[in-house]
């Protein structure tokens, strides 16, 4: 209790009430359980890293991610050029912290965009009635009868070249999968007891949709959004390896792969192993920080 | 068995709108793609000289209305006739017909591969929850599921065949110098083993291997988390608690009573993978250039061939749901508490 009279009581007391608030206190447990588990803190470190990396890439990078140099063509790994250098003579320990920075932006934007779609498709299914829901799920089951790379092919080349069109490509084959799990989420919460109690009190379905079910039946849904830019990653840097989307010069990961594939230069192994190891570290921090998230929402384990 | 068949036809019933939606989907989504294919086909010639151009176009139907070319193709379909593929100058059923083993052969290898790893270490993980094993299984099946298999694909051609020299020329199913056997089932190693062409036989045993252990590692990864945390479900239900209390033998209680139950996800898993797996894998087979279903796909995507890309995607999608509906079935053989 604060007597005296001071300035700050209100603030402080506000600050106060909100860290009450039921859903900042079970985020902020959240958080703690995360950072408490040695996965979840090496994911996020990871994470972190590759953030930084992408954010000051023009500070990291010794060289343009573009410069050809003709005269520094296909050398190995060596104090000048960390990486080597590739059939063009670029740098490629500078056109790797160039591509994470895109591969970064591709994940995120592609997967937020298919998770909004696909979460609100999902919701909509299963709060709205029988009618509705057959009608968004046999559409969905469509979605995933395609083969997914083949689907994000012929979307990419509908597009056309470019950044858009992966991410297009990778958002839309994203959504008919978190369609399905936010379905069934709030099919499950859509039952509980709680949700029966407020209708029998006369609650409006808006107002049970937003203040009981949803935030109950987002929460699980979350972990497919971190494994979802796990695959994502893999994903769009398939597609630049198959020539759609991402165009060289540019540098993505993937793209990079394909280059000593392409002019069957396998023997300069550099130009396969780097740019592959960046791209498996970044989907083992997804997969790591999925996992931890599934063990840390999980509210029947959480004691 | 009356419930079954019951649970069948409700089942085939409700295939029929999502084989349909998926021939819609992939007529316009293959009509909409950027070209002509006319142009494609007719290279130079038909460039010069628009006449030829249209009648080119006439013979292929491209000058009649979208959905008139949609009902033509739903006509042909419904008499199994997949079109012409003018590019490899070829029925396109016959194409798919002739790829579709080599493409289900490299599926069962990287199966047999992957499988018996996958299990094995799954269980090896669950009975030694959070001891080092475990955390080490962790790691190496998050790896298997993290690396992207071009990746891994040329990491195992450098190392194996530009290195090491032991793999053969990542070329195809056969090396060219040796005798390819009549095909009868379309199954190289089985067609080889009939035959009794021994050189054959040596040779594409040795040719599968490295793309299948390259498909394998993601098998391993996946089917070997499900495994484990399955595993780990029924270890810790009550009747498992009690049997090991009162010094029910441990090894015939993991074995008999606690495997049947866990590995019925495993079953699931492992059937939508197989369904994946053989309607071919386009990035695999474009890297080892196996002539089956993924590499058709990628030429015929690459060539802008609309009748094959629709033809491949129709029959692996449908391979897809098939295999679905077959493990729910099977779902229903093993485990005995599934009604229908």
């Amino acid at each position: 209790m604060d007597v005296s009279g001071n300035i700050n009581s209100q603030p402080k007391k506000k600050l106060q009430r909100m860290k009450n608030l039921p859903w900042v206190r079970s985020l902020s447990k959240t958080a703690t359980l995360f950072l408490r588990n040695k996965t979840g803190l090496v994911s996020i470190i990871v994470l972190l890293s590759y953030v930084v990396i992408a954010v000051f890439a023009g500070y990291i990078a010794p060289y343009s991610p573009t410069a050809i140099d003709l005269a520094q063509r296909q050398l190995p790994p060596s104090l000048k050029h960390l990486f080597g250098t590739d059939y063009f003579g670029h740098d490629v320990f500078s056109q790797i912290v160039f591509a994470i920075r895109l591969d970064l932006e591709l994940a995120f934007l592609a997967v937020t965009i298919g998770y909004t779609i696909g979460v609100l498709a999902g919701v909509f299914a299963g709060y709205t009635g029988k009618f509705t829901d057959n009608a968004v799920m046999r559409v969905m089951d469509v979605f995933l009868a395609f083969p997914v790379l083949i689907f994000a092919v012929a979307i990419a080349i509908v597009v056309g070249e470019g950044f858009w069109a992966i991410v297009i490509a990778v958002s839309v084959t994203s959504i008919p999968g978190f369609s399905r799990i936010a379905r069934s989420a709030i099919l499950v919460t859509k039952n509980e007891l709680y949700v029966t109690a407020a209708i029998s009190q006369g609650a409006s379905k808006a107002h049970i949709l937003f203040r009981h079910v949803l935030p109950a039946a987002i929460s699980p849904t979350i972990v497919f959004y971190a494994l979802g830019l796990g695959s994502a990653i893999l994903l769009s840097s398939g597609l630049s390896f198959l020539g759609v989307g991402i165009q060289p010069p540019t540098p993505e990961l993937g793209a990079m792969i394909y280059q000593p594939f392409f002019y069957s230069e396998l023997t300069d192994w550099w130009l396969v192993v780097f740019p592959g190891i960046f791209i498996v570290v970044i989907v083992i921090a997804f997969n790591m920080m999925g996992d931890t998230l599934r063990e840390v929402t999980d509210v029947t384990l959480r004691r | 068995m009356k419930g079954f068949t019951r649970f069948l036809i409700q089942r085939l019933i409700a295939l029929v709108p999502t084989i349909l939606g998926l021939i819609i989907l992939t007529f316009f989504l293959s009509h909409v793609i950027p070209g002509n294919p006319a142009l494609i086909l007719g290279g130079q010639e038909v460039v010069e000289n628009p006449t030829e151009l249209h009648a080119l176009e006439a013979e292929l139907g491209l000058n009649k209305p979208l959905y008139i070319q949609f009902l033509i193709y739903l006509i042909q379909l419904a008499h199994f006739n997949l079109g012409f593929d003018y590019f490899q100058g070829q029925y396109i059923g016959h194409e798919i017909a002739t790829r579709l083993p080599v493409s289900i052969e490299l599926a069962i290898a990287a199966m047999v591969i992957g499988l018996p790893v996958a299990i094995y270490t799954g269980i090896f993980a669950a009975l030694r929850t959070n001891k080092p094993a475990d955390h080490a299984t962790r790691v190496g099946t998050l790896l298997g599921i993290s690396m992207p298999v071009y990746w891994i694909d040329l990491i195992l051609i450098i190392v194996f065949y530009e290195y090491l020299h032991i793999a053969p020329a990542p070329f195809g199913q056969l090396s060219p110098f040796i005798k390819a056997p009549t095909p009868l089932t379309g199954f190289v190693i089985l067609d080889s083993l009939i035959e009794g062409n021994l050189a054959a036989l040596g040779s594409s045993l040795s040719h599968i291997i490295l793309p299948a252990i390259g498909l394998s590692f993601a098998i391993i990864g996946t089917i070997s988390r499900v495994t484990r945390s399955s595993l780990l479900d029924v270890i810790n239900k009550d009747y498992m608690r009690t049997a090991f209390a009162i010094g029910f033998p441990r090894k015939i209680l993991i074995n008999k009573y606690a495997l049947r139950n866990a590995l019925l996800p495993a079953l699931t898993v492992t059937a939508i993978q197989m369904g994946g797996l053989m309607g071919g894998v386009v990035l695999t087979e474009t890297i080892f250039s196996w002539p089956g279903l993924g590499l058709y796909t990628y030429d015929s995507i690459t060539n802008l061939d609309y009748g094959a890309i629709m033809a491949v995607v129709i029959v692996s999608g449908f391979l897809f749901v098939l295999v679905n509906l077959l493990a729910d079935i099977l779902y229903g053989v093993v485990d005995p508490r599934v009604k229908y």
